[in-house]
């Protein structure tokens, strides 16, 4: 068989969705309900592509499979199955724990609501990897909720201790309270 | 629990803090029904339960007059006796129960646990009778929390056999799939709040002790109060931020402003309570 990469005239370069893209435009001019001509020059042409499709996809599945092997944990994490998700990520030796496997242990403290385990882990993967935003979008969210800033926007309430015109009714009623607990009463009404 | 889940007054309308006085006395009512010193037992959390449990019903059981035995010449709004009352009372005795064993057992407090466990036998049995898994959840809470507390690993695990009780209990709130797992974690977050404010407010005292604390063995060898504390009062944030946001989700039918006060305010307000100087300054904070 001829060079597949040639067979869908993409570079060995090409990205999975270039790939991907190319083998559609492909199928569709190949397709033999499609294809004004000879029919049987068609369906050769479609097993020829089909073919050097799964050829490459293949190589590159098995070539990194150390990612995909993440790829399958966040898959595990994504629908909520933590316990499996993280017996994998606990059988990666440690030599080969990296940014992402830090990230992806910290996810798991995170939905479990263990944070401080959680922020320790997303602060490791941010230090090995700074460019990545996934990583610093997982740590900047914990150090808001932990500023106290969330929930944040009208919800932040502003405190006078002391009397101010601003709590008059509050303090009417502590006073209320005060009062009943010796037996009179300020507030009739409540 | 110890009384620190409660709204912020200030920011309560004033038939809102009606409703929460009337839930607090009602919940008062149902407990001197099964035992008049349980009355004693009254806190703030157990209200706050209460509250949340009429909260996720649509019928609401409506309100009547009722007079208070501490102040008997005046009769209070009330919220009319009903079952989440009595489960709420019910957890309380078992919990109660619990504590007194488990003092028995570290021969603390002996007379005062030998007392409290004859008043409660029968009670508790006929409470664990009706509820009996919530019975085993509450005793295997206080094993499960010697043996974390025995071997401390990290913050998080000492945290969570506190956060996986309440966890527990909450979820039993809702027979709803999606809503009984938003329970479950609230109550997780609100356990780990719990825990860890009560860990922060015995800090000092622990340290002049050298009594077990979390907190104190997180930072082993960290001699410097002021940053303990900031450490503490952002993972308490973080554990409030994630009970807002499953309060959000929620839906809820009764009450909801009071709710929301709970928890968008009356948690920071009590951090902020805790972390005060004096205790004067405390009070002032506490009663917003």
């Amino acid at each position: 068989m001829d060079n597949p990469y040639r067979i869908l005239g993409i570079s060995e370069n090409a990205t999975d969705d270039e790939i991907r893209d190319a083998y559609r435009e492909l199928a569709k001019k190949y397709h033999p309900d499609s294809f004004e001509g000879d029919k049987e020059y068609a369906n050769s042409k479609m097993a020829e592509i089909n073919e050097a499709y799964d050829l490459i996809m293949k190589t590159r599945r098995s070539s990194n499979s150390s990612a995909s092997s993440y790829a399958d944990i966040r898959r595990l994490i994504q629908n909520g199955r933590m316990a499996e998700a993280q017996e994998l990520l606990d059988g990666v030796s440690v030599s080969l724990r990296n940014a992402e496997w830090y990230f992806l242990k910290g996810s798991i403290f995170y939905s479990r609501g263990w944070f401080d385990d959680a922020y320790s882990h997303f602060t490791k993967a941010t230090q090995l990897d700074p460019s990545n935003r996934e990583y610093a979008a997982a740590l900047n969210n914990l150090n808001m909720r932990r500023s106290g800033m969330y929930p944040g926007g009208y919800r932040t309430v502003n405190h006078t201790s002391g009397a101010s015109a601003c709590n008059l009714c509050s303090n009417l009623i502590c006073c209320d309270c005060l009062c009943e607990m010796c037996g009179g009463d300020l507030i009739p009404c409540c | 629990m110890f009384g620190y889940i409660r709204p912020l007054k200030s920011e309560l309308k004033l038939k809102e803090y009606n409703a929460y006085r009337s839930v607090y006395c009602g919940f008062c009512h149902a407990l001197g029904k099964a035992g008049p010193f349980l009355r004693l037992s009254l806190s703030y959390d157990f209200t706050f339960f209460s509250i949340l449990a009429l909260s996720l019903e649509e019928e609401f059981c409506g309100f009547c007059q009722k007079r208070c035995p501490v102040k008997p010449f005046k009769k209070y709004g009330c919220v009319k006796d009903n079952e989440k009352f009595e489960y709420a009372a019910a957890l309380s005795i078992m919990m109660l129960y619990e504590k007194a064993n488990d003092n028995l057992s570290d021969r603390e407090h002996i007379l005062s646990s030998l007392l409290l466990k004859g008043y409660l036998k029968k009670r508790y049995r006929k409470a664990a009778d009706k509820y009996k898994e919530e019975a085993q959840i509450l005793t295997y809470f206080t094993k499960n929390q010697k043996e974390a507390e025995k071997n401390f690993t990290s913050l998080d695990s000492a945290c969570h056999s506190t956060a996986d009780t309440l966890s527990k209990i909450f979820s039993k709130l809702s027979k709803n799939q999606n809503k009984s797992e938003l329970l479950s974690r609230l109550g997780y977050n609100l356990g780990r709040w719990v825990y860890l404010i009560d860990a922060l407010d015995d800090l000092e005292d622990d340290l002049k002790k050298g009594r077990f604390n979390p907190l104190i063995l997180r930072f082993k060898g960290e001699s410097d109060l002021e940053k303990i504390k900031d450490f503490a009062k952002g993972e308490l944030s973080v554990s409030a931020s994630m009970a807002g946001d499953c309060i959000e989700a929620l839906e809820l039918y009764n009450f909801s402003p009071i709710i929301e006060n709970i928890v968008y305010f009356g948690l920071y307000n009590m951090q902020k309570a805790v972390l005060s100087k004096s205790r004067k300054e405390r009070k002032l904070i506490v009663n917003g």
